[in-house]
């Protein structure tokens, strides 16, 4: 029974990472094809000022079949896809797998630092508020107000002015060390960490009436004890289901935060790739995140399944 | 606070933002974009020029208050594209039949692994940077959203035990949906317009702070933010008043959205 349950697992997976990754070679394709000054500029301009040299763009013509038929680019180009050909840059003489997988590393530190203190952030707000009724009620109230209202590049350069050149605590710019990650992260945690607090507190709430939390008062176990050891992994779990939203807005919030604080990364160079049109890269870029969050929705929602069972039944 | 408070202080603020950008010289006699460079960086409480003035020598205040009308245009424009794509998509899936409905419902599910800046940075490759290629992008990356709004809607409002009723007693299709079925799906449609005013305010500001937005010397809070990077250290509320402006036409946005979904409930 486990087993057939984690084999279909794998082909539902397979089968919607299979379907996303073709509509998003298609729609990609779709906007290399309609983007002006690419796609004409590349068979008759010169490109050099983007560095693209003569043989360069020999070799682009040849690799995509732009002397080919529409339809034939087409089915090479989604063809190329699966089989993680993602292109070639037209400004950096690189396939693009090659660019991304050598700048995902940083991405990715920013990404889990960011969620693992967004964790911490909510989990402490939540906790301790959560005998507190009107205080909690009206801070979940604003927060959820404020979360949505301050654009998170400005909530960075708030966090630059005050405490990397007003106090100097931190490094303005630059990615090394973990004192570089700190207001980078902070400065994506902060929203989410609203969001999750406005989830959180009344889970807590709802779960410390649960019977099984007052057994364990009643059998002695301090109020926060009890709250760390029992009520809190169950008021997670809708915390697990929201992944979707923010892994869209970790991706846009890297696009933002690496620019913001000159930091290496997947958005640094996407940024860059949309203002000189390097329309292989972005496609690339787009395409493995939409794979990326199938995969991690897919993922959470077997994990949450696995933690707790009950909700299959629902 | 009560739907009446929340009300008049969402409606309050958009009323001012609207009367900024429609008459910015109620509340300003400066000129946004003419540089001075004689008056350039004057510190906040300056005579004549309270919030100070930019690098350019132009008054923040004045800057600040013509940045309305880009911020309204973004907001508005925006949201009536996502609007409208989206609901006719939305109708079509949540009116066609079976298979149209699979179809479409797939390509929103589809459309939702695409986190929705890295669509419009998407089409802003392919259109070039700009205000109104910005717009296009904000409003069709947020089609998606209302189509799966109002499909899930009308799906819910068509099987409820009303409308099964009345075509039980004979009323015809047309006026089923005319009179039962869209005023019903309006109310969380609009809620999320207003949302979504909010949030396209965000990301254009997001997109011109990036550089893919109005060009200089545009008055816009986005691309003020941008320019206040340089002097951070020295004059921090030139960052901290376009920030303000756009948090505040945000939070107007949520706080309206939250009273007109109490309204509606």
């Amino acid at each position: 029974m486990l087993h057939s349950l984690r084999e279909s697992f794998l082909v539902s997976l397979l089968f919607k990472v299979v379907v996303v990754t073709w509509a998003a070679a298609t729609i990609t394709f779709i906007v290399m094809h309609a983007t002006p000054g690419t796609y004409a500029d590349i068979l008759t301009s010169d490109l050099s000022q983007y560095g693209v040299t003569p043989e360069r763009r020999q070799e682009i013509i040849a690799a995509y079949g732009f002397d080919r038929p529409v339809w034939q680019q087409y089915f090479l180009y989604v063809g190329n896809v699966f089989r993680g050909n993602l292109g070639m840059s037209y400004a950096q003489s690189q396939p693009v797998a090659q660019i991304i997988s050598g700048q995902i590393l940083p991405t990715l530190q920013l990404a889990v630092a960011a969620i693992g203190l967004a964790l911490v952030l909510s989990v402490s707000i939540a906790v301790a508020t959560v005998r507190a009724g009107w205080f909690g009620r009206s801070l979940t109230s604003v927060l959820e107000v404020v979360v949505v209202s301050v654009p998170s590049f400005w909530l960075g350069l708030v966090l630059l002015t005050t405490l990397s050149f007003g106090l100097g605590w931190f490094p303005a710019s630059g990615s090394d060390g973990l004192r570089a990650l700190i207001l980078p992260a902070a400065t994506l945690a902060i929203p989410m960490a609203g969001t999750f607090v406005q989830i959180l507190r009344p889970e807590l709430q709802s779960e410390i009436q649960a019977p099984y939390f007052i057994t364990a008062r009643a059998r002695g176990r301090r109020f926060y004890v009890a709250v760390l050891g029992h009520a809190l992994t169950h008021a997670m779990l809708p915390i697990l289901t929201l992944s979707a939203s923010y892994f869209a807005f970790l991706v846009s919030g890297a696009v933002i935060v690496e620019n913001l604080f000159g930091r290496p990364g997947v958005g640094r160079i996407l940024l860059n790739a949309v203002v000189i049109k390097d329309v292989p890269l972005v496609s690339g870029i787009v395409i493995l995140s939409a794979v990326a969050f199938v995969v991690i929705n897919q993922s959470v929602d077997r994990l949450i399944l696995w933690i707790d069972p009950r909700i299959e039944k629902r | 606070m009560t739907k009446h408070k929340l009300l008049l202080l969402g409606g309050g603020i958009w009323a001012l933002l609207v009367l900024a950008a429609l008459w910015p010289q109620l509340f300003t006699i400066h000129d946004p974009i003419r540089s001075n460079p004689l008056l350039a960086l004057k510190p906040l409480g300056t005579a004549g020029h309270w919030l100070g003035t930019d690098y350019l020598g132009r008054d923040v205040w004045a800057r600040l208050v013509h940045g309305a009308r880009p911020a309204m245009w973004m907001g508005l424009g925006a949201t009536v594209i996502a609007l409208t794509g989206g609901v006719i998509l939305g109708l079509i899936a949540g009116l066609g039949g079976k298979r149209v409905d699979g179809v479409l419902n797939g390509a929103f599910d589809v459309l939702f692994a695409f986190p929705d800046l890295l669509l419009a940075l998407l089409m802003i490759t392919m259109l070039g940077a700009g205000s109104f290629n910005a717009l296009l992008a904000i409003g069709i990356s947020g089609i998606p959203t209302f189509a799966r709004l109002m499909r899930g809607e009308i799906r819910r409002i068509r099987n409820s035990e009303f409308v099964q009723s009345s075509t039980a007693l004979g009323v015809s299709r047309r006026a089923s949906i005319l009179r039962h079925i869209l005023p019903n799906a309006a109310g969380p449609v609009v809620v999320l317009a207003s949302l979504f005013v909010g949030r396209a305010i965000t990301y254009g500001a997001s997109l011109s702070f990036l550089g893919l937005g109005p060009a200089r010397p545009t008055p816009e809070w986005g691309l003020m933010l941008a320019d206040a990077q340089l002097y951070l250290s020295m004059m921090p509320w030139l960052a901290i008043f376009p920030g303000i402006a756009i948090t505040l036409a945000a939070a107007a946005s949520v706080i309206l959205a939250r009273a007109l979904r109490r309204t509606s409930e």
